[in-house]
């Protein structure tokens, strides 16, 4: 006989079955003289049955979404189903990101077509017979060294002999981005060509092309930050391929 | 560890919509419980612990349905902003008369009391799976246990219907 009293916890563990043989049959003849908490306990075991035997009422249908295989093909489809959307929610992105930007490009160019300056320059100046020039290309290196400086940025001058074009020399101008250069070549007709180089805000990246303006071709193009055009006369074979001749074009 | 036995998780089913059930007192949220515990448990399956497979289900159920319950709060709370508090006034003829039945004095209990009530009378986990499958200490699991029988004994109230509407909460 254990003369202890049990504590409220044996008690539980007592109607729940979780105590060992001994410590029940202690339990169970102490109960027996202590009618009080005897009632209690029975009270507990009454609600327990009450509890497992309402379980029946609460009967669910079956369900074979719930079965594990059932579970693993769903998780699988919609992990599949969120990797698809990822996927095309990216190239969505992608796709109105780049449209965007080259629509951009697209419009601005459509709007204020690039290196328009180059083919005024052109028409300003590569008609002038008397001064066609601010400084004549005799000196082709100082030439070359002033509009480097000026312009911010090494320029070498091509050697367009080839084509029939001798240096015929260059001129500063003033854009909204800053001092443009051009140069002007000349063949042995008094045929004239010109490049002209600018920096450019407006098109900061790579973009290339060409346009014909009033009898004029500009072919042009963009490197880093500056925009580079020869300009010459649209029906000249010559103003569509000397851009070959030129280094920062390639 | 043993890997993956569809069986015993197949076997295991019932009990978990049971006790869903009896946590969330409506049979779609029930299922929905059972589900998402299913997914987990097949997902976490590699970091589960030696012990009853049982109580280690019914503890990722029993999470899920304490996480349900918070953030259903917080979206209620913000509901609430924009309503009277005309909702909160006598109880209702339907929450009356279940309040009447024993069942329904069951539902009256709180979450953690129906789940200790449950775990321990219906389901026969020890005392000792019950406390890890709520993540509590023994003797917390102890203590809800006495509180749990103490208020459902007063709430079926020998009969008397008069405490039996009182809320527990």
């Amino acid at each position: 006989m254990n003369p202890l009293v049990p504590s409220e916890d044996e008690l539980h563990a007592y109607v729940d079955g979780q105590l060992d043989a001994a410590r029940r049959g202690d339990i169970e003849a102490w109960l027996a003289n202590h009618p009080e908490q005897a009632a209690e306990v029975a009270q507990w075991r009454r609600q327990a049955e009450m509890l497992r035997t309402a379980l029946p009422a609460y009967l669910l249908p079956a369900n074979p979404a719930l079965d594990p295989v059932a579970v693993r093909r769903t998780v699988r489809r919609r992990r599949q189903r969120r990797l698809a959307l990822c996927a095309s929610l990216l190239i969505t992105l992608g796709v109105g990101g780049m449209g965007g930007w080259q629509a951009r490009n697209v419009s601005l160019a459509a709007a204020h077509p690039p290196m328009q300056d180059a083919l005024e320059a052109y028409r300003t100046f590569a008609t002038d017979r008397l001064r066609p020039v601010e400084m004549d290309g005799s000196h082709a290196n100082a030439l070359e060294g002033w509009l480097s400086s000026r312009i911010g940025r090494p320029m070498s001058l091509p050697d367009l002999g080839s084509y029939g074009f001798k240096l015929l020399g260059g001129r500063l101008l003033s854009t909204s981005d800053g001092p443009a250069a051009l140069v002007m070549y000349e063949d042995e007709q008094g045929q004239r060509i010109s490049l002209y180089v600018r920096p450019s805000t407006r098109f900061p990246g790579d973009l290339s092309g060409s346009r014909q303006d009033n009898g004029l071709l500009a072919k042009y193009w963009f490197r880093n930050g500056y925009g580079f055009a020869v300009v010459g006369r649209a029906d000249d074979p010559r103003t569509s391929v000397v851009q070959a001749a030129i280094p920062s074009a390639t | 560890m043993n890997p993956i036995n569809d069986d015993d998780l197949r076997e295991l089913l019932p009990a978990l919509r049971r006790f869903a059930l009896w946590l969330a007192r409506d049979a779609a949220t029930a299922d929905d419980l059972v589900q998402t515990c299913m997914e987990k448990a097949l997902s976490r399956w590699a970091s589960r612990r030696d012990g009853d497979l049982k109580a280690w289900l019914f503890s990722i159920l029993y999470r899920q349905f304490i996480d349900d319950k918070r953030r259903a709060k917080r979206w209620g709370r913000l509901f609430d902003a924009f309503r009277r508090d005309d909702l909160e006034q006598e109880p209702s003829a339907e929450e009356t008369y279940a309040a009447r039945s024993a069942l329904g004095s069951f539902d009256q209990l709180s979450d953690d009391q129906r789940a200790v009530l449950l775990m321990v009378t219906v389901e026969g986990l020890s005392y000792e799976e019950t406390a890890a499958a709520l993540d509590l200490p023994l003797g917390t699991v102890m203590s809800r246990l006495s509180r749990a029988r103490k208020a459902y004994r007063e709430l079926t109230g020998n009969g008397s219907s008069t405490t039996a509407l009182r809320r527990v909460k």
